[in-house]
């Protein structure tokens, strides 16, 4: 599979880059076994395991303790802690 | 009713946001809060990132409790995005209600929950250099307390 990474705010930063592209030919099945998978494939992947990052696949926020179903072309966004106001 | 959500890179006109609002007689008291860019040490600019389709999305959400949880008659959210600089208004928010505690309060909870539940980022610059801003413990603080009256 092949999926889409977005990475926003100071997470931009700490991975190098904005967005990304991730093969893989595993299926993680919970949101920690994708942030592990992730976390382990990027430079600076380490910063994805904090617990205040959020998820959002294909632009619907998922919650850390929800089963995952994904797709090949899937866009996942990491997000640091919202800042706004 | 649904609130009112601008979201945009533009300069955000107050009065002109004051005139969505409007001022139906029934409302005896209008709240607003206006959150500009501060003036620091060598700041040139605050930029306010968000996400494409998220922000919007949690502006209208908050913005929809809001309006139930205080009985409000209207409410308007605008939020600013990009770079903006020092003393410009970066998010604006008007409550209208019979009375002024619900105004007030209704205020109170949609800055404090938008600052952690809505995706924006912050950074500041100084000249070409940019930090990221983190969310402080007592933003964190503010939204919670307000998550746990709120159904």
């Amino acid at each position: 599979m092949q999926f889409e990474l977005e990475f926003f705010g100071p997470l931009q930063d700490r991975l190098g880059a904005r967005t990304d592209t991730m093969r893989t030919t595993a299926a993680p099945v919970t949101v920690d076994d994708l942030i592990a998978l992730v976390a382990e494939s990027k430079s600076g992947g380490d910063a994805l395991r904090a617990p205040h990052i959020r998820l959002a696949i294909n632009d619907k926020m998922i919650a850390r303790n929800a089963p995952l179903s994904l797709a090949d072309g899937d866009r996942i966004a990491f997000m640091s802690p919202f800042s706004g106001g | 009713m649904q609130p009112i959500i601008r979201l945009g890179g533009d300069t955000l006109d107050l009065q002109s946001l004051n005139r969505l609002v409007g001022h139906d007689p029934a409302c005896g008291a209008v709240a607003t809060f206006a959150g500009h860019v501060r003036a620091s040490s060598d700041l040139t600019a605050l930029e306010l990132i968000h996400h494409p389709v998220l922000t919007e999305r949690a502006l209208e959400r908050i913005g929809a409790t809001a309006m139930t949880q205080f009985s409000l008659q209207a409410l308007l959210i605008a939020h600013r995005y990009g770079r903006m600089p020092v003393g410009e208004p970066i998010v604006y928010i008007a409550a209208t209600a019979a009375h002024r505690r619900a105004a007030l309060d209704a205020v109170s909870f949609t800055i404090d929950v938008l600052k952690t539940e809505a995706p924006f980022w912050k950074r500041e610059w100084r000249g070409e250099n940019a930090v990221w801003i983190e969310p402080t413990s007592a933003d964190q603080t503010a939204s919670e307390q307000w998550m746990e009256t709120t159904p």
